[in-house]
């Protein structure tokens, strides 16, 4: 089985909830997905998707199982420190917006379905430094906490425009601000973008975003600001139609949505067809300053693809070439990197 | 939980569920149950929880099997209720273990007869071959090379109960990581928090 071949049967499965009729799955596609499922975070929807099958009690899918357990008790231990974390902060006079993480995990069907682990809070570059302190308070400290010092991927927006966008979710019995869904959708689309597709259950959010609009969902405002931006969020639902079944018959966005440039459904199956380890999990690249063992691999791995090439260089999504991208991507990165070499080296040695 | 046993059979024991530091979600056919002080999760299944729901701290053991007999399964004996609270000792969910007489699975399940079917069972939740979202869970690690850890699965490597207690390292759910520590969705840091610097390093306790 070719990658993308591996990434079509992931969508296959993810996409299962929208489509009618039983998955049809042999035990030797189970076998090739779940490892994938597994490893990108997968594993929950992928059990809540076979376990009406035959393969339910294979043992595989008796390990998709465990993960969705394991799962629902990952979520409910961390609700309960996201509730803690707004407290805290709440009585500090703090008031951050939360985004992707529980935000989207609590529509789907059931949250222990997409795992996540780190909260992540998103404030104004203003008042970073005062989170920054309060989260460092004593009871603070065990808090696995993503603070975000604006919000990279709204940042065509002002803050004061979030705020106002956004809305309360309660949470044992404290609340807790998150972003407008027009504009928590948006951020979950060029996160996904941002970070070159990895993870499917990312564009499963979107789905399930999508899937879940209220009849009010403000797609004026949604498409508003940098309308670049715009069109890369339009092409992301418009994958997540594609490649998971979404309807998106009748939003205001389908004409575009059906009409991506060719690039993007090969680009994403083959991404998750490879299962690569999301940025954030890499070794860092200043490791290899004192150990250069496994550079090269490493600068392989790091090689964009032409998602995140395209969208880190601000390009259009059309039909041509990508290389051009992924090259101007690649020096983009290399230069950030050399900016901190001094600081890498003084500090490695 | 304390540290006194209830001896089994006498009229008087009347085994109470622990309730703190336990995170419990119910689901349609079982229960799973976090321990916040071990990181030890556990799957029950439906007869299990029955049982557990059952230990208030007032009814005996033969009260909890006369209702459990009439709940859902009118063969329910007394042994297969002791069946049941010996795993949940096992697995600390009670908040004073009950002292039960060993017998294998196998004399029970004859025990039980056609009741078998619905035997308690309560399982550790553990993925074995998963690489991510929590799934290395229990395994054995070893903090090493420039990165600080070097764990089976590529997750946190840390010891139980605090970073700093001579237990052995294993993964964990939740880790606590000192600085300069590449960290993750279930990583801890010591000193600070989990931030990402300039691409295209990765996220790093400060």
């Amino acid at each position: 089985m070719t990658k993308t071949q591996l990434g079509q049967l992931i969508a296959r499965i993810i996409a299962a909830e929208w489509h009618a009729g039983a998955l049809a799955l042999s035990a030797e596609e189970l076998a090739q997905a779940a490892p994938l499922l597994l490893n990108l975070g997968g594993a929950a929807w992928g059990w809540r998707q076979i376990r009406n099958t035959n393969l339910k009690d294979t043992p595989l899918a008796h390990e998709l199982q465990q993960a969705y357990r394991l799962h629902t008790l990952h979520v409910a231990v961390k609700e309960m420190e996201i509730a803690q974390v707004f407290a805290h902060l709440r009585s500090q006079g703090l008031e951050p917006l939360m985004g992707k993480g529980w935000v989207i995990a609590r529509q789907y069907p059931e949250p222990g379905l997409r795992p996540f682990g780190d909260i992540d809070l998103y404030v104004r570059t203003e008042e970073f430094a005062r989170y920054k302190n309060a989260l460092q308070q004593p009871g603070a400290k065990s808090w696995v906490v993503d603070l975000h010092n604006g919000a990279a991927e709204l940042n065509d927006r002002s803050f004061d425009d979030l705020y106002a966008h956004s809305r309360m979710l309660t949470l044992n019995g404290v609340s807790v601000r998150t972003f407008g869904l027009e504009d928590h959708l948006r951020l979950l689309c060029l996160h996904f973008l941002r970070e070159g597709a990895m993870r499917p259950l990312w564009l499963c959010d979107i789905a399930v975003a999508v899937n879940t609009l209220p009849a009010d969902f403000d797609w004026d405002y949604f498409l508003s600001a940098d309308q670049r931006r715009a069109d890369w969020t339009i092409c992301t639902i418009g994958l997540a139609h594609h490649l998971l079944g979404v309807r998106i018959e009748g939003l205001p966005i389908a004409r575009r949505a059906m009409n991506l440039p060719r690039w993007l459904v090969p680009t994403t199956l083959k991404v998750w067809g490879e299962g690569k380890v999301p940025h954030g999990r890499r070794k860092l690249m200043a490791a290899f300053l004192r150990n250069p063992a496994g550079v090269v691999a490493a600068l392989r791995e790091r090689w964009p693809n032409a998602i995140e090439a395209t969208v880190g260089t601000k390009g259009p999504f059309n039909n041509w070439p990508r290389l051009p991208f992924q090259l101007g991507e690649c020096i983009l990165r290399t230069t950030a990197f050399a900016r901190q070499m001094p600081k890498l080296i003084s500090k490695s040695s | 939980m304390s540290g006194q046993s209830l001896p089994i059979g006498g009229v008087d024991v009347r085994p109470r569920a622990r309730t703190n530091d336990l995170v419990i979600r119910e689901l349609p056919d079982e229960e799973l149950v976090y321990d916040l002080k071990t990181h030890n999760a556990c799957c029950l299944n439906k007869s299990a929880a029955m049982v557990w729901k059952h230990c208030d701290g007032q009814l005996t053991i033969s009260e909890i099997q006369q209702l459990l007999s009439r709940e859902l399964h009118p063969e329910i004996d007394e042994d297969w209720v002791c069946q049941a609270l010996r795993q949940l000792s096992q697995k600390n969910l009670l908040e004073a273990p009950v002292l039960i007489e060993k017998f294998s699975r196998r004399q029970a399940m004859r025990k039980l007869g056609r009741a078998a079917v619905l035997a308690p069972l309560i399982t550790a939740i553990i993925v074995p071959t998963a690489q991510a979202g929590n799934t290395c869970v229990g395994q054995a690690c070893s903090p090493s090379g420039i990165n600080g850890v070097d764990c089976p699965c590529t997750r946190c490597c840390g010891r139980e109960g605090s970073p700093t207690s001579s237990a052995p390292r294993v993964c964990q759910l939740f880790q606590a990581l000192p600085p300069t520590n590449p960290c993750n969705a279930d990583c801890m840091c010591l000193s600070d928090n989990c931030i990402r610097p300039p691409d295209p390093n990765p996220w790093t306790c400060a």
